[in-house]
C-alpha cells in the first residue's frame, strides 16, 4: 500500500471490515471515530486576503470541496472544526484569529493556507506588522504553501488533514504528536472605535446576519 | 419580471424609537468581503450611526514600494486588488513608465487591454456572485463562478497563474500570445454573450433580488461625487465617467464602447439595484472592447526596447496616473529620485474611497439592508487596507 | 486645463498670493503656504471657472535632507510634504497641490470639511507620516492599532520586535547556535 493510501478514511474502513475479528473494541471503536471526524470536517468561513478567493472557487462549481466532505462551510466557529487561516495575519487580526480558535470546540483543526500564513510570504522582509507565520500563536495542522495555493492544493491539505486525523488515538493508549501552545497568550488590541462597551465586548460576534 | 417598488415613506418607522443597541459586524463575518469591521449603532431595526474599522489586512504596501525595486514590486501590485491583478499591473506599470518614457510596443499594448479587459469581466462576475450569496441567493455564485474559471483558465494559459498573474510587466508584458490563444478567447466571447442573459434571468430581475436592493442605499449624484466614488458606483449613481474615455490612458482611445449608467429602472437613480445592473451592462462593454482589440492585434514585438530588467532605472520625478479598475480609479503616485527604487510610492485604492461614505449612507436603513448596501459597493479589503 | 492655467485663474481672482508653480521633471503642482490652505481650496471648489469637487488623493511625504555633493549646501530642506491631487469632473482637469511642512511640527489646517473624501486620506497620513490635520472631525489611526508606536512611511523608523505578546519577527529557518 503506497504512501498516499495510508491512513486515508476510506482505506482504514475497508481494513477495518477485513481485520475486526482481529481488532480490539477500543481500536474498532477509535477507527470509527475518526472516520467519522475526518469524513466531515466543517470548515470555518474565514476569509482573510487573496487565498479565501481560491478557498471560495475550491467550494464553488469546478472544484467542489464537498466531494471530500469537508463543504459545508460554517459561518460561526463554534460550529466549525477547521479553520482554514486564508491570508496574511498582521498584528490587529492575531487577537482575532487567536480568539476565534479559541471559540471552536474540540476537536480542532488548522490549515495555514498560503505562504503569508506559513511564514510571511511576501511580507516576511519589510512587513513591519505582518505576522510571520501562524504558528507563532495557534497550532497549525496543515501548511499548505503557495501564493496563493492552487485549489488542487487545497483540497490535497484536507486529504492530508484526514490521514492525520485517522492516525489519532481517542480512546486507545498511546502518544498522537499534539504541539503544546497553553504557554502562548494574546491579549486584546485596542481597535478604532472608542466605546468601552464594544471594546470590552468579544471582538468577535459569529452570529450570520443575513 | 419588470418589478418595480414603490420608495419607503421615511416616516414609517418613526413610532417604533426603542432603546439604542450597538451591533458590532465583523471581521469575521461571511458578508463583509473580508475582514471589515463595522460598528453599528441601532434604534430597532433603523441604523442611526455606522463607523468602519479597517486595517485588519494592513500589508504595508507604501512601505514596501519605497523598500524594493520598480521590477520586483509588479508582483506586489497583484496582492492589494486580488480580483483585478491585470488591472493593478497595468496601472503600476503604465505609472513606471510615464517616468522612464518608455515606448510600449503595439502589440503588447493590444494584449494588456485583452487581459485587462477579461479581468474586469472575472472581477465583475464575482462582485456579482457574491452579491447573490450576501442577500441569500446560492445559487448564481455557481453560474458565476463557472464563467469566472473560464477566464482563469484563459488567464492561466498565458501567465501560469490563477489569481496573481505578474503579467503586465514594465515595458510591455511578460510572454507572447501562445498558439491558439487568441482563438480561444473568441471562442470563449461566444460563449459567454448569452451566458449573460442566463444571469439577467437568474437575478437581476429577481422579484426578490429586487425587492432587497431597489431603493435600498440610495447614492445622490452630489453625495457621490462629494465622497470621492468612482467607477461602477459614480457611474451608477447617474454620472458618465469612465477614465478610459475621459482621462485615455494605453491605447483605449481607438475602441467604441458604452458608458453605462444608472437609470433607475427599479427604483431610485443610485441605489444598490443600480449600482449592481451597471456591472453587468459593463460586462457587455468589456466582451465588445475584447472582440475590437482581437480583429486589429498586429504582430510584433511584446517588450519595448532597452528595458534592462536587472538594473531598470527610472528618471527622477514625480507622476500621478490613473487607471479604471474594476471597482474605479486605482491611481499610483511615484516620486522618483532617479534610480531602481521609488522614492515614495502612494497608491489610491478605489475601494478604499468607496468605504468611507458607509458612515454617510447607512443610518437611516434598516439594519438587514446594511449588508446589501455594503455588498453593493464591491469592496476588496486587500484594496482598503494595502 | 493644465495646472499653469489654474494658477492664473487664481491669481485672476485674486487668491494667488503666495501660490508658487513647482515644475518637477514630470508632473507640474502649485505649492501653497500652509497657513492659505483652507482658503485656496474653497475657491477652487467653489469658482465655476473651476469646480474642482472630488478630491482623489492626499498624499504625505517625508522629504529628507538633500546636500550638493560639491558645495555642500543643503538643496531640499528636511519637511514633509502633503500632496493634493483634486480633479474636476466638469473640466476634466486634474492638478496638486503641496504644502511643505517642518518634520518637528507638522501641522497644517484639514480639508474634510471642503471635500468629505478627504476626512479618511488625512486620517491615512497621520497613521502613516505622523501630519495632524487641525480640524479634523475624527482624527485618529486608521490602519493600525491605536496603540502603535511611532509613524511607518518616515524613513528613519525602526520596525517593532512584537506587539502585545506577538512576534513580529521572521523565525529563523533552523535553531541558531
Amino acid at each position: 500500500m503506497g504512501l498516499y493510501e495510508r491512513n486515508h478514511p476510506d482505506v482504514m474502513m475497508f481494513k477495518l471490515e477485513r481485520n475486526l475479528p482481529d481488532m480490539g473494541l477500543l481500536r474498532v471503536a477509535d477507527t470509527v471515530i475518526n472516520w467519522g471526524r475526518s469524513s466531515s470536517l466543517w470548515p470555518m468561513t474565514f476569509g482573510i486576503a487573496c487565498c479565501a478567493i481560491e478557498m471560495m472557487a475550491v467550494g464553488a462549481s469546478k472544484f467542489d470541496m464537498d466531494r471530500f466532505g469537508a463543504g459545508a462551510f460554517r459561518a460561526t466557529p463554534r460550529q466549525a472544526d477547521l479553520m482554514i487561516v486564508a491570508g496574511t495575519v498582521n498584528a490587529k487580526m492575531a487577537e482575532v484569529v487567536k480568539r476565534l480558535y479559541d471559540q471552536m470546540p474540540e476537536p480542532k483543526y488548522v490549515m495555514a493556507m498560503g505562504a503569508c500564513t506559513v511564514g510571511g510570504g511576501p511580507y516576511w522582509k519589510h512587513g513591519y506588522n505582518v505576522v510571520k507565520g501562524i504558528d507563532k500563536f495557534v497550532p497549525v495542522d496543515v501548511h499548505v504553501p503557495g501564493c496563493p495555493p492552487r485549489p488542487e492544493a487545497i483540497l490535497e491539505g484536507i486529504r492530508f488533514l484526514q490521514r492525520k486525523i485517522m492516525a489519532r488515538r481517542v480512546l486507545t493508549r498511546g502518544e498522537h504528536h499534539t504541539p503544546d501552545f497553553t504557554g502562548v497568550s494574546v491579549s486584546p488590541g485596542t481597535t478604532g472605535i472608542q466605546d468601552p462597551q464594544l471594546n470590552t465586548a468579544p471582538a468577535v460576534p459569529t452570529e450570520a446576519t443575513s | 419580471m419588470a418589478a418595480t417598488v414603490e420608495a419607503r415613506p421615511p416616516d414609517k418607522y418613526v413610532d417604533v424609537r426603542t432603546q439604542e443597541l450597538q451591533i458590532n459586524m465583523g471581521p469575521q463575518h461571511p458578508a463583509t468581503h473580508g475582514v471589515l469591521r463595522v460598528a453599528i449603532w441601532a434604534d430597532g431595526e433603523i441604523v442611526t450611526r455606522a463607523e468602519p474599522d479597517i486595517g485588519y489586512l494592513h500589508r504595508c504596501a507604501e512601505k514596501i514600494g519605497e523598500s524594493v525595486t520598480h521590477i520586483q514590486y509588479v508582483p506586489y501590485t497583484d496582492r492589494y486588488d486580488y480580483l483585478a491583478a491585470m488591472n493593478n499591473n497595468l496601472g503600476y506599470c503604465l505609472a513606471v513608465e510615464k517616468l522612464a518614457e518608455l515606448e510600449i510596443p503595439e502589440r503588447a499594448e493590444y494584449v494588456r487591454v485583452i487581459v485587462s479587459e477579461l479581468n474586469r469581466i472575472a472581477s465583475h462576475l464575482m462582485a456579482i456572485g457574491t452579491y447573490g450569496l450576501d442577500l441569500g441567493a446560492f445559487t448564481p455564485f455557481f453560474y458565476a463562478f463557472r464563467e469566472r474559471e473560464e477566464i482563469l483558465r484563459i488567464l492561466e494559459w498565458i501567465c501560469g497563474a490563477r489569481l496573481t498573474y505578474n503579467f503586465i510587466r514594465i515595458g510591455g508584458v511578460m510572454r507572447d500570445c501562445p498558439e491558439g490563444w487568441l482563438e480561444d478567447i473568441t471562442r470563449f466571447l461566444d460563449y459567454f454573450e448569452p451566458r449573460l442573459e442566463e444571469m439577467n434571468e437568474l437575478l437581476t430581475h429577481n422579484h426578490i433580488f429586487v425587492n432587497r436592493t431597489a431603493n435600498i442605499g440610495v447614492v445622490s449624484l452630489e453625495q457621490a461625487v462629494k465622497y470621492g466614488l468612482t467607477g461602477p458606483n459614480l457611474r451608477g449613481s447617474g454620472m458618465r465617467w469612465d477614465l478610459r474615455r475621459d482621462d485615455p490612458y494605453s491605447i483605449y482611445d481607438r475602441f467604441e464602447f458604452d458608458i453605462p449608467i444608472g437609470t433607475g429602472i427599479k427604483g431610485t437613480v443610485g441605489d444598490c439595484w443600480d449600482r449592481y445592473w451597471v456591472r453587468i451592462l459593463e460586462m457587455g462593454e468589456s466582451v465588445r472592447i475584447i472582440r475590437q482589440a482581437l480583429d486589429q492585434i498586429p504582430d510584433g514585438e511584446i517588450m519595448a526596447k532597452g528595458v534592462r530588467h536587472l538594473a531598470f532605472k527610472c528618471k527622477a520625478g514625480e507622476s500621478y496616473q490613473a487607471v479604471e479598475n474594476p471597482r474605479g480609479e486605482l491611481g499610483y503616485y511615484l516620486i522618483s529620485e532617479g534610480g531602481q527604487i521609488s522614492y515614495r510610492s502612494r497608491i489610491r485604492a478605489p475601494s478604499f474611497c468607496h468605504l468611507s461614505i458607509l458612515e454617510e449612507i447607512l443610518p437611516g436603513s434598516m439594519f438587514g439592508d446594511a449588508v446589501a448596501i455594503i455588498g453593493s459597493i464591491d469592496i476588496v479589503l486587500g484594496e482598503v487596507d494595502r | 486645463m493644465n495646472t499653469q492655467e489654474i494658477l492664473e485663474t487664481l491669481n485672476k481672482d485674486g487668491v494667488g498670493q503666495g501660490i508658487t508653480l513647482f515644475e518637477g521633471p514630470k508632473d507640474p503642482a502649485l505649492v501653497i503656504p500652509a497657513d492659505r490652505l483652507v482658503g485656496v481650496c474653497e475657491h477652487l471648489k467653489s469658482a465655476p471657472s473651476l469646480q474642482f469637487d472630488q478630491c482623489i488623493l492626499v498624499t504625505g511625504t517625508h522629504m529628507t535632507e538633500i546636500r550638493d555633493k560639491k558645495t555642500k549646501e543643503v538643496t531640499r530642506a528636511e519637511g514633509i510634504e502633503v500632496i493634493y491631487h483634486v480633479r474636476s469632473l466638469r473640466h476634466r482637469a486634474l492638478v496638486a497641490l503641496k504644502v511643505h511642512l517642518s518634520l518637528e511640527d507638522p501641522r497644517v489646517s484639514s480639508v474634510a470639511s471642503i471635500w468629505p473624501a478627504a476626512d479618511w486620506h488625512e486620517r491615512e497620513t497621520y497613521d502613516m507620516v505622523g501630519v495632524v490635520f487641525e480640524g479634523h472631525p475624527n482624527l485618529k489611526r486608521i490602519l493600525l492599532p491605536q496603540d502603535w508606536e511611532g509613524f511607518p512611511l518616515r524613513k528613519d523608523y525602526e520596525f517593532p520586535k512584537e506587539y502585545r505578546g506577538i512576534s513580529l519577527e521572521v523565525d529563523p529557518p533552523w535553531p541558531q547556535q
